[in-house]
C-alpha cells in the first residue's frame, strides 16, 4: 500500500509540481489549497506525512500546525515545513513552540524553491519503505 | 440785645471821679461787651443772667439750666464742676463739648468761678461761667491727631541733635519705641548721621526737602521709604524742630525690582527666541519684531513700523488674521511667508490676542521656521521610501521564489509528462510555465512602477467624487461575484488638494482586495461598504468587508514586502503602493482584521498635511 502525503500550499503550480514529483517517486499524494480544506482532509485522507506552507491567505500554516498537533487523532502525523519565509522567521516560530513546550516541533524545514533531492531524502527518513 | 460800642467820656478826668464812672460803666456794659459767653447760675444751676455772646452762641438763657443750655441735656452732667464750686468756692477750668443754638457741636473752654456774696463767709450763691468757643481749633487739632495716629507713613519730630522727640504709632510699630534716640540710629542702625539728610537741610534753611532712603526695621528687614522733611518749630533765626514724614515704598521697590527682572527675562526670551515674534498694538503699530523674525523675513525692525509695512512678506490672509486679532494656530503646510529675497518659507503660525481683563493690549504672532523640519520630513520620507524599496527587494526575492518554483515545476511536469506520454499533464506543465512567465513579467512591471515613484500632483478635488468613481468601477465586478457593494458618503465635505489618480488607485486597490476577500470567504459573497467622512480636520476613506479576513501571521505581513495571499492573483505590490501614496499625501493607512470575520482599511488624510494645502489660502 502506497504511503500518502498531504501537500498544503496556496500556490496551485507548486501543488502540481510536488504532486507530479512525489507520484513519480511512488507516493500517493493529495493536495489542499488552504488551511480550512486541509483540516477537512486530514481525518478523511489520513495522510502519513504533511508538507506544509506557512504564508497562506485567511489562515497561515502555523494555525494549521497548532490545530493538527492539539488534535489527539492527528498529533502523531509528521510535518515538513516548506516555506518561502526566511530561516530567521521560522526560528522564531520554533523557539516559540519550544518555549510553550506543549507541542512538538515539525520534523524538518525546507526553503522554497524546494531542493527535490533534499525533500525526497527527508521524506524517506520519515517514511522508510 | 444789640452790641453797643464802648464809649468812655473823653472829658472825664480825675482818678476818683473817673474810677467811679468807669466802675459804673463796666457794671453796666462790660458783661455784654466781653467776646466770650458769660453766664451766671444759681445753686439750682438756673441761668440767672447771660451776656449777648452767650445768647448768640447757646440761645436764650431765660428759664434754662446750665446743662440744658450748654449741652441740651435734660439731666445735670455726671461730673458737674459747678456743684464742686458751690461746695468749696474754688475756681475750675475744663474743656467741654456742647451743642450750640443751631444744634451743631461746639467745643469750648469753660472757666467757672464763684461770685462772692455780700458776706465773705456766706455760702456761694452764684457762679460766673465763662465759655470760650474753640471749635475751629479743636477740629483742627482733631484732624491733626487723626492724621498723626493713622497716617500711612511714619512721622517723627526731630530736635536739632536729630533725636526723635515724638513719633506716631506707625513709627513705633516699625522701628520700635526709641524716643530720644537719633533718627539715623533708629531708622538705619547707624552710629553717624547720613550723608544725604533732608532734615539737615531743613534745619539749615527752613525749606521742605524730599529724599529716598533705605533703612532697617526693628526685625532687621531692609525697608525703603520716601522722606519729606519740613520745619515744625521755628524761631526767628533758626528751626528748632523738624517733622519727617516717611512713606514706606518697600513693597513698590520689591515689585519694581521683580517687574524689572521679569522684563529683562522677557526681553531676553524674545530677543533670543528661535521663533519669529511680532507684537502689534490695536492700531497696527509694531511694538516688537524680534531678531528671529528679522532674520526670517530679512527685514530690519527699523524699516517696519506698522503691519502694512510687512505687506511684501506676509500673505493677505495672514495679515487679516493678525489685524483682526483672531486666535489661531496654522499648522505646517498652510502659511508661507516671503523673505526679502523672494524665498517662500513654510512656517507654523500662531496668533494670540493680548488682553488685560477686557482691555485689548495688542496682538502677538509667532512664526516658526519649518524649512529645517520640512527638509527633515522629506529626508525621512525618502528614507522610508528607500527602506520600503529595500524591503521590496527582500520581498521580491520571496515573491520570485514561488515563481521560480512554478517555472521549475512546469519544466519538471512537462518532462515527467513526456516520459509518461501524458498529454494532459504536459499541457498542465506548459500552462504552469506560461503563467509564471506572465507573473514574473507583471511583478517586475509593478516593481518598476513602485520604485520609480513620483511626486503627487495635487488638484483641488471633491473627495466624494473619487469615492463615487471607484464604486462605479467595481459595482459590476462585485455584483458578478454576488457581493453587495454599498456606499456611505458624508455630505458637504469640501474640496481638498489631492492627486486624484493616485487616490483613486489607492481606493480601487482596497476595494479590489475587499472583493477578493469576500470571494475567498466561505461561502463566497458578502458585503463591502465604502465610506467617506471628515473628522477632526482629517478626511477618512474607509473600506469595510465581511470577507475572509486575516489571522495574526498574515496581518503582520500586510505592509512589509511584496507579500501576496492571492496565489496567482496578485504580485503583492498593491498595498505597498497604496501606503506609499497615502504617506506622500501626509496621511496614514490603518487596518483591522479578524480571520473569518472581515477587514477594515482606513486611509486618513489630515487636511493640514495635504500637499499644497496652502495654495488655496
Amino acid at each position: 500500500m502506497k504511503q500518502k502525503i498531504l501537500i498544503i500550499d496556496d500556490e496551485p503550480d507548486l501543488l502540481t509540481y510536488l504532486k507530479t514529483f512525489l507520484e513519480d517517486q511512488g507516493y500517493e499524494v493529495c493536495c489542499a489549497g488552504d488551511v480550512q480544506s486541509a483540516l477537512k482532509m486530514v481525518p478523511s485522507e489520513k495522510p502519513d506525512l504533511v508538507c506544509l506552507d506557512i504564508m497562506m491567505p485567511i489562515q497561515s500554516g502555523i494555525s494549521f500546525y497548532e490545530h493538527l498537533r492539539r488534535n489527539g487523532l492527528s498529533q502523531g502525523i509528521p510535518v515538513i515545513i516548506i516555506s518561502g519565509l526566511n530561516e530567521e522567521a521560522l526560528k522564531q516560530w520554533v523557539q516559540k513552540l519550544e518555549a510553550e513546550g506543549t507541542i512538538r516541533e515539525p520534523y524538518g524545514f525546507l526553503n522554497k524553491p524546494v531542493d527535490l533531492e533534499r525533500l525526497l531524502a527527508m521524506i524517506r527518513e520519515v517514511l522508510p519503505s | 440785645m444789640t452790641e453797643t460800642p464802648i464809649q468812655p467820656p473823653i472829658s472825664s478826668r480825675g482818678s476818683r471821679g473817673c474810677d467811679q464812672w468807669l466802675q459804673q460803666w463796666l457794671c453796666e456794659n462790660l458783661f455784654d461787651h466781653l467776646p466770650v459767653s458769660v453766664a451766671v447760675i444759681d445753686r439750682e444751676r438756673r441761668i440767672v443772667n447771660a451776656n449777648f455772646i452767650f445768647e448768640q452762641t447757646f440761645g436764650p438763657f431765660s428759664g434754662r439750666r446750665c446743662f440744658e443750655a450748654y449741652k441740651h441735656r435734660s439731666l445735670p452732667c455726671e461730673k458737674c464742676r459747678a456743684m464742686g464750686i458751690f461746695q468749696d468756692g474754688k475756681t475750675r477750668h475744663s474743656y467741654e463739648r456742647g451743642v450750640d443754638r443751631s444744634e451743631a457741636p461746639i467745643d469750648y473752654l469753660m472757666h467757672l468761678t464763684a461770685i462772692p456774696g455780700e458776706d465773705q463767709d456766706a455760702e456761694v450763691k452764684y457762679i460766673l461761667q465763662t465759655a470760650m468757643d474753640i471749635t475751629p481749633w479743636a477740629q483742627q487739632e482733631q484732624e491733626y491727631r487723626l492724621f498723626y495716629e493713622h497716617a500711612p507713613c511714619t512721622i517723627a519730630v526731630l530736635d536739632r541733635d536729630y533725636r526723635i522727640v515724638r513719633g506716631n504709632p506707625r513709627l513705633r510699630s516699625i522701628f520700635g519705641s526709641r524716643l530720644g534716640r537719633p533718627c539715623y540710629e533708629v531708622f538705619k542702625n547707624q552710629s553717624e548721621k547720613c550723608l544725604e539728610c533732608p532734615a539737615e537741610r531743613t534745619f539749615q534753611d527752613g525749606g521742605i526737602y524730599h529724599a529716598l532712603q533705605t533703612g532697617q526695621t526693628q526685625g532687621g528687614n531692609v525697608t525703603h521709604y520716601f522722606v519729606t522733611s519740613a520745619p515744625l518749630l521755628q524761631t526767628e533765626n533758626r528751626v528748632e524742630q523738624v517733622i519727617e514724614l516717611s512713606m514706606d515704598i518697600t513693597q513698590e521697590r520689591v515689585l519694581e525690582t521683580e517687574v524689572g527682572k521679569l522684563r529683562a527675562v522677557q526681553e531676553s526670551l524674545i530677543e533670543n527666541s528661535n521663533r519669529g515674534i511680532l507684537v502689534i498694538d490695536p492700531e497696527g503699530k509694531i511694538i516688537i519684531l524680534n531678531p528671529a523674525l528679522e532674520r526670517l523675513l530679512q527685514r530690519s525692525k527699523e524699516e517696519v513700523h506698522s503691519l502694512s509695512d510687512l505687506e511684501p512678506n506676509l500673505p493677505p490672509f495672514l495679515r487679516q488674521i493678525i489685524r483682526e486679532g483672531r486666535e489661531t494656530c496654522l499648522l505646517p503646510g498652510a502659511p508661507l511667508v516671503r523673505a526679502r529675497d523672494g524665498e517662500e518659507i513654510p512656517v507654523r503660525f500662531t496668533n494670540v490676542c493680548l488682553k488685560m481683563g477686557q482691555e485689548t493690549l495688542g496682538y502677538a504672532s509667532f512664526f516658526e521656521d519649518l524649512r529645517e523640519i520640512k527638509k527633515l520630513e522629506k529626508e525621512k520620507l525618502d528614507a522610508e521610501r528607500l527602506a520600503a524599496v529595500g524591503q521590496t527587494v527582500a520581498g521580491i526575492a520571496h515573491g520570485v521564489k514561488n515563481i521560480i518554483m512554478g517555472l521549475e515545476g512546469g519544466l519538471y511536469v512537462v518532462k515527467s509528462a513526456s516520459k509518461k506520454q501524458d498529454s494532459k499533464l504536459a499541457s498542465e506543465g506548459w500552462r504552469m510555465l506560461e503563467n509564471n512567465i506572465m507573473k514574473i513579467s507583471a511583478l517586475i512591471k509593478d516593481f518598476l512602477n513602485f520604485s520609480k515613484g513620483h511626486e503627487p500632483q495635487p488638484q483641488w478635488v471633491q473627495p466624494e467624487q473619487i469615492a463615487r468613481d471607484v464604486i462605479a468601477l467595481y459595482e459590476e465586478a462585485a455584483r458578478k461575484e454576488g457581493i453587495i457593494l454599498e456606499e456611505d458618503l458624508m455630505d458637504g465635505i469640501e474640496k481638498a488638494p489631492m492627486d486624484p489618480q493616485a487616490i483613486h488607485s489607492c481606493l480601487a486597490n482596497l476595494v479590489s482586495n475587499a472583493i477578493d476577500a469576500c470571494r475567498m470567504s466561505d461561502p463566497p459573497g458578502g458585503r463591502i461598504v465604502v465610506s467617506l467622512r471628515e473628522k477632526d480636520g482629517s478626511i477618512l476613506f474607509e473600506v469595510l468587508d465581511n470577507g475572509c479576513g486575516m489571522d495574526y501571521e498574515v496581518k503582520k505581513k500586510v505592509f512589509t514586502n511584496f507579500f501576496s495571499t492571492k496565489g496567482m492573483g496578485g504580485t503583492g505590490v498593491g498595498l505597498l503602493t497604496t501606503r506609499k501614496i497615502v504617506q506622500e499625501h501626509g496621511g496614514k493607512i490603518e487596518f483591522e482584521s479578524m480571520a473569518g470575520r472581515g477587514s477594515r482599511f482606513t486611509m486618513v488624510f489630515p487636511r493640514n498635511r495635504l500637499p499644497g494645502a496652502a495654495e488655496k489660502n
